[in-house]
């Protein structure tokens, strides 16, 4: 076997792996991103194709942060993975403030102040706000991502990394790009029985208390 | 007439007495004869009595006193603690048949067809799939069954709630005036019935809707998470399973979260208005069984011939559930009826009845004896639990 054919064959090992790992944990991956994904399109996004459109900005957003890390995994070494647990909280607890921002904003803000919160809902609402929440969700590190991470030590190359990570995120992102669809068909489907207000204050609601939980968690792991 | 209802009540009582029999007969005959008697004679009072709430009150508050008494004994005789200060979702040592936990189940059942906690936190809920079957299928049974009548009936907080919540607020507005919480009679004209009818409207569909939020948050979190997040906001907290205290920041944030929600929502709000704000607009529980209740059989509804609109139904009603404008409308009570009999109780024409819904059939005789067999069955696991625990600790 020629160095190129064998290049060539681990190249697609490392793909592989990624991909089927990415498939493999990918239903934890949506595990964590539903909480934030699913009522983001409820209040927003309602319908299946702009459901799936804003699953795939949203996924989007969570390639960036995986690139990034894969970024500094190369250039940092062993010594990142260690400092992911500190990294979390202030991750955790800045997704928790946005959540909470979003979700009050779009339930009740408009009893409290009106005016900023129509500007702040219309930032909300776009696709760079979706785009955000997947960056932000990316960063926040779990279980499948910490997998993916240390199998991306082993390979202490920038390009298979990065390869890696983009597979990796490919079969993650499968679930991620169904739920959206499948969400925004519900949201569509609730819509033609439930008045629009109602079902965003009910997402906002849930959104408010899934930033409360991420906050509460961020603030566990700062105190230990 | 009077022989007729006696005798109603007994055959109902009969009822009662050999369902709870039947049910306790694995703990022996003696158990099961003794405490199949009791709600048997709550059943028979309750339906002979000319009101219903005083007995209700009287059987709920013990239900709740002795629950948590043999909730909290269970927890002392399992982990040795009843603060617990370790984290009981990794301690994979408890043994707490806690049916609050049952809307997590349920969504997580749904996804995966069986209980679905991490590794450990199973322990917070039946360790054993038949006892989770038991729990799980008692809820939901009672759930379509009564609806929020589990609430009214049964709610394992529901005591503290009552105890806080009971007293007269009749015919007066209610106190303080909650503008921001309650519906506005904005339609009518004069000036004077506005002021009459002022906090008889309910609340604000938007404070209401809260629980709908949180129902949603809680289903998705937990069934994708497997946890059982209700437990991060559960009122027991205060006296049960406290979070770690070498968490620090943490520990005292989530206490006075805690604390905080406790005396706004248990004390000081149903005391000063008399009314279960907890139950109507933010417990996720009462919205889970009240979902499953669009299938109940009973309804609480007005016989609009015999109703002269006098509102007192509305006064006493605990749940915003019977308001003004369903009193000169459709009759029916809201969703968030619990079906207390409050409003029963108070119509001085016998106008307000629990009916089979969509008929003109008086079903109170059935939904009171059905109502204390899912009760005392609730129970029975507790009063088992201080039988056989409480005389080994002494």
């Amino acid at each position: 076997m020629t160095p190129t054919s064998k290049m060539g064959q681990a190249m697609l090992t490392i793909l592989v792996s990624g991909l089927l790992l990415g498939l493999g944990v990918g239903t934890s991956c949506v595990a964590f991103c539903t909480p934030v994904l699913v009522p983001h399109i409820v209040a927003d996004h309602r319908g299946a194709k702009k459901g799936l459109f804003t699953s795939v900005i949203f996924s989007l957003g969570r390639l960036v942060a995986y690139l990034a890390y894969a970024l500094f995994l190369c250039v940092v070494g062993e010594s990142l993975l260690g400092s992911i647990s500190s990294s979390a909280s202030p991750v955790l607890v800045g997704m928790g403030i946005l959540l909470l921002v979003y979700g009050i904003s779009i339930s009740y803000g408009h009893h409290v102040r009106p005016n900023v919160t129509s500007r702040v809902c219309s930032h909300f609402s776009s696709h760079n706000s979706s785009f955000a929440l997947g960056v932000l969700m990316g960063l926040t590190p779990c279980v499948p991502l910490m997998m993916a991470m240390a199998y991306s030590l082993t390979l202490r190359e920038l390009l298979p990394s990065i390869a890696f990570f983009i597979f990796f995120w490919l079969g993650s992102s499968t679930y991620t790009v169904v739920l959206g669809a499948a969400t925004g068909a519900m949201g569509g489907f609730a819509i033609a029985r439930i008045r629009v207000e109602r079902i965003r204050r009910i997402s906002g609601i849930a959104l408010a208390a899934a930033g409360l939980l991420f906050f509460s968690e961020g603030l566990k792991f700062l105190s230990l | 007439m009077s022989v007729r209802k006696y005798g109603k009540a007994l055959l109902a009582s009969s009822g009662v007495f050999v369902a709870m029999f039947f049910t306790n007969m694995d703990r022996g005959f003696t158990f099961a004869l003794l405490y199949g008697l009791v709600p048997a004679v709550c059943a028979f009072a309750l339906l002979v009595a000319k009101r219903i709430t005083p007995l209700r009150r009287a059987v709920y508050l013990t239900f709740t006193f002795i629950l948590w008494f043999g909730f909290d004994l269970i927890a002392l005789h399992e982990r040795g603690s009843v603060i617990l200060p370790v984290n009981p979702l990794t301690s994979g040592t408890v043994i707490l048949p806690c049916p609050a936990t049952i809307p997590m189940i349920f969504f997580g059942w749904m996804a995966y067809g069986q209980e679905v906690f991490v590794p450990g936190s199973k322990a917070i809920f039946p360790t054993t799939y038949n006892l989770f079957l038991v729990v799980f299928g008692l809820m939901l049974l009672q759930g379509i069954l009564l609806g929020r009548g589990y609430c009214g009936w049964s709610c394992l907080f529901g005591g503290f709630l009552e105890a806080t919540a009971s007293g007269r607020a009749y015919g007066k507005p209610v106190k303080p005036t909650l503008d921001k919480i309650l519906k506005k009679p904005s339609n009518l004209e004069s000036q004077k019935e506005k002021t009459g009818l002022k906090g008889l409207f309910g609340v604000r569909e938007e404070v209401k809707d809260v629980k709908w939020g949180f129902l949603f948050a809680i289903g998705l979190i937990s069934t994708i998470a497997l946890r059982p997040i209700f437990c991060e906001i559960c009122p027991s907290r205060v006296w049960n399973d406290y979070p770690n205290p070498a968490s620090g920041t943490y520990f005292w944030l989530s206490m006075s979260a805690i604390v905080g929600l406790f005396v706004i929502f248990w004390f000081a709000l149903p005391l000063l208005t008399r009314k279960k704000l907890w139950c109507n607009a933010i417990c996720p529980l009462g919205a889970f069984v009240g979902l499953l209740g669009v299938l109940s059989p009973f309804q609480v509804k007005i016989d609009r011939e015999k109703c002269n609109e006098c509102m007192l139904c509305a006064r006493v009603c605990k749940e915003y559930a019977m308001t003004a404008d369903r009193v000169a409308g459709s009759g029916k009570a809201a969703f968030e009826c619990t079906k207390c009999g409050r409003c029963i109780d108070s119509c001085a024409k016998g106008a307000v009845d629990v009916y089979l819904r969509g008929t003109s059939k008086k079903v109170r005789s059935w939904f009171i004896p059905i109502s204390l067999i899912f009760t005392f069955t609730w129970l029975s696991v507790f009063v088992w639990a201080i039988v056989t625990i409480l005389p080994s600790m002494l």
